[in-house]
């Protein structure tokens, strides 16, 4: 037996060993908490619920008027109601046309709440633009409609089937939903400060709170949507060998994520066919020749490792921009996804961009999951952003780097 | 690397139904063993539960860009793992580099087996290519084709990454091993 065999037979017995201590998972995988939002589950939990409940405080405290996203548009009538006139009445601010899913339910009896674990159930709820909605309880499936207004859901006669489930607490939930979602509820988005979830509450009843996941749209390959200032704050290395970035073991493979004010590294793409890349170490431009998914980069790059002893992770610093580099040159292939990142990919090699957001327009600038997909499929050119030579803006854009 | 299997041309969302999550959970189900394995190898110091979990949305998330003509679920599901894996443990490696700069293996690894604790300190030090290869392949178990798959390579770069690696470790723990040489 060679040396390289003994290793792998010790290897083969660690790994037979580990995996005889550690059987299957432990984790109680919460299915229902899968929304577009990740992170802690706990700290979540506990931040929606403390938000829910203050809302329902602030509600009765200022009169039974829910702080949050309503619309004001009766989908029944299609006559617009006294509110925002900047409503969407044919979403409802995202309340018809998503898929919420549960996330939490509560029912309330004339002297405490009680909360059940909606951790195992699978109850959803998919409003449609023409007031009917369809859903499940979590133990059977519902349907029927509903009006909509600003604050109020009321429901109408919801079909049912009245068949029990084996779990009791699917059966708990079931029996919760279906208690709830009677007559009229006022409803609300973003109560918990995103976009992605709803609440519900049927005074006296209980509440429930869903998350929603829409369909993604079709990505936008429109040329025109490209011009704009974006912010790198994803790359993805994948090619073999590609370029002189990668990890640190020179195979090429290396992904990262920008922090919440990205990477420092910003593309402007000029409607006349220009386009600067602003590392933090140093800038570069070039001209673009963009076509409905494809685009073609012509410009003089400089060397991606020059030193930039600024900077603490200066390798990862090199890798990036010599990644960067490499995919902005040449033919590419781009989109716009429904996030509204823009995404160029070039021998499997991918570089993801965001709007671009300076401190002086909206505090600190925006990470992919915190910028809004622009509305109109354009980004914002702020002046603040311009490229100077050698002299490469901080993380905000503003000052150089040494 | 490349943790999806995301096409260039516009994908065809996949129609949302009410028994999407329900459709889900089937389908990670039989993949959920090796991501939960594949948690706790590449992201120890790091809670695997979490990793798991962000995993799982971030599958949620991209479920509709899964394409079984270039890989089973599981391959695609452990791709993503990975890459959760290794955000957590650079995000972990950075608050560590605040606080201390010599840090390095946890105390609560000292109660593992001398030996073991030993391959795991130079599973470490290997590059994350390689150490993925290794926790791939001999400690979630999968196959080297499976491996390859995971990696998006070819099944000799993995050989070849599983022998480099192999060569590293050995020369580590010479010293508590012995030379056989």
């Amino acid at each position: 037996m060679n040396s390289d065999d003994q290793m792998d037979d010790l290897l083969r017995d660690a790994g037979g060993r580990w995996r005889a201590t550690n059987p299957g998972t432990t984790h109680d995988v919460d299915f229902d908490a899968l929304a577009p939002v990740s992170g802690a589950r706990s700290w979540r939990t506990r931040w929606l619920v403390i938000a829910s409940a203050a809302a329902v405080v602030a509600a009765v405290a200022i009169g039974g008027t829910w702080l949050g996203t309503h619309q004001t548009h009766d989908a029944n009538t299609g006559a617009a109601g006294p509110g925002d006139g900047a409503a969407e009445p044919t979403t409802w601010g995202g309340l018809t046309g998503t898929e919420w899913s549960i996330f939490d339910v509560t029912t309330e009896t004339s002297t405490s709440s009680d909360t059940l674990g909606a951790d195992q159930s699978t109850a959803s709820l998919h409003i449609h633009s023409d007031g009917s909605f369809t859903g499940s309880d979590g133990c059977n499936s519902m349907s029927g409609t509903a009006r909509i207004t600003a604050t109020q859901l009321t429901f109408g006669p919801v079909s049912i089937p009245a068949i029990g489930c084996v779990d009791s607490n699917v059966n708990k939930v079931a029996a919760a939903v279906d208690a709830i979602l009677q007559g009229s509820v006022t409803w609300i988005i973003g109560n918990a400060g995103g976009a992605n979830d709803l609440s519900i509450e049927h005074a006296g009843i209980g509440s429930i709170i869903y998350f929603g996941a829409r369909p993604p749209s079709p990505p936008v390959l429109d040329p025109t949507k490209m011009a704009g200032t974006w912010q790198l704050v994803e790359y993805d290395q994948t090619s073999e060998g590609g370029g002189s970035g990668g990890s640190a073991d020179g195979s090429g493979s290396a992904t990262g994520s920008g922090s919440s004010n990205g990477f420092g590294d910003l593309l402007v793409i000029d409607a006349d066919g220009t386009f600067k890349v602003q590392h933090r170490c140093y800038a570069d431009s070039g001209e673009v020749s963009i076509d409905t998914g494809t685009a073609v980069w012509i410009g003089v790059h400089l060397d991606g490792s020059i030193p930039c002893p600024a900077i603490a992770d200066q390798k990862d610093e090199q890798d990036r921009t010599a990644l960067v580099d490499s995919i902005l040159t040449g033919a590419t292939t781009w989109k716009i996804d429904s996030s509204g990142q823009l995404r160029i990919t070039k021998g499997g090699n991918t570089i993801v961009y965001a709007p671009y957001v300076s401190d002086d327009e909206g505090g600190a600038a925006t990470s992919s999951s915190e910028a809004a997909p622009p509305p109109d499929g354009a980004v914002s050119t702020p002046s603040g952003a311009g490229f100077s030579s050698g002299a490469a803006g901080s993380e905000s854009g503003s000052g150089p780097a040494s | 690397m490349q943790v999806e299997f995301e096409p260039e041309q516009p994908a065809v969302p996949k129609p949302v139904t009410p028994a999407t999550a329900a459709s889900f959970a089937t389908w990670v189900g039989p993949s959920l063993l090796a991501m939960t394995r594949l948690a706790r190898r590449l992201a120890p110091e790091s809670d695997p539960d979490d990793v798991l979990q962000d995993a799982l949305a971030r599958a949620w998330q991209k479920w509709h860009l899964f394409d079984e003509s270039r890989g089973t679920a599981t391959t695609w599901l452990l791709a993503i793992t990975a890459d959760q894996a290794r955000a957590a443990r650079r995000s972990r490696v950075r608050r560590l580099q605040l606080i201390d700069d010599t840090a390095d293996v946890p105390e609560a690894a000292a109660a593992q087996d001398a030996h073991d604790l030993d391959l795991d300190r130079a599973i470490a030090k290997l590059s994350d290519r390689q150490q993925l290869a290794i926790q791939l392949h001999y400690f979630v178990g999968l196959s080297v084709d499976e491996t390859a798959a995971v990696m998006h390579c070819s099944v000799g770069t993995v050989k070849s990454t599983l022998f480099d690696a192999r060569t590293r470790l050995r020369a580590a723990l010479r010293p508590t091993l012995g030379d056989p040489s």
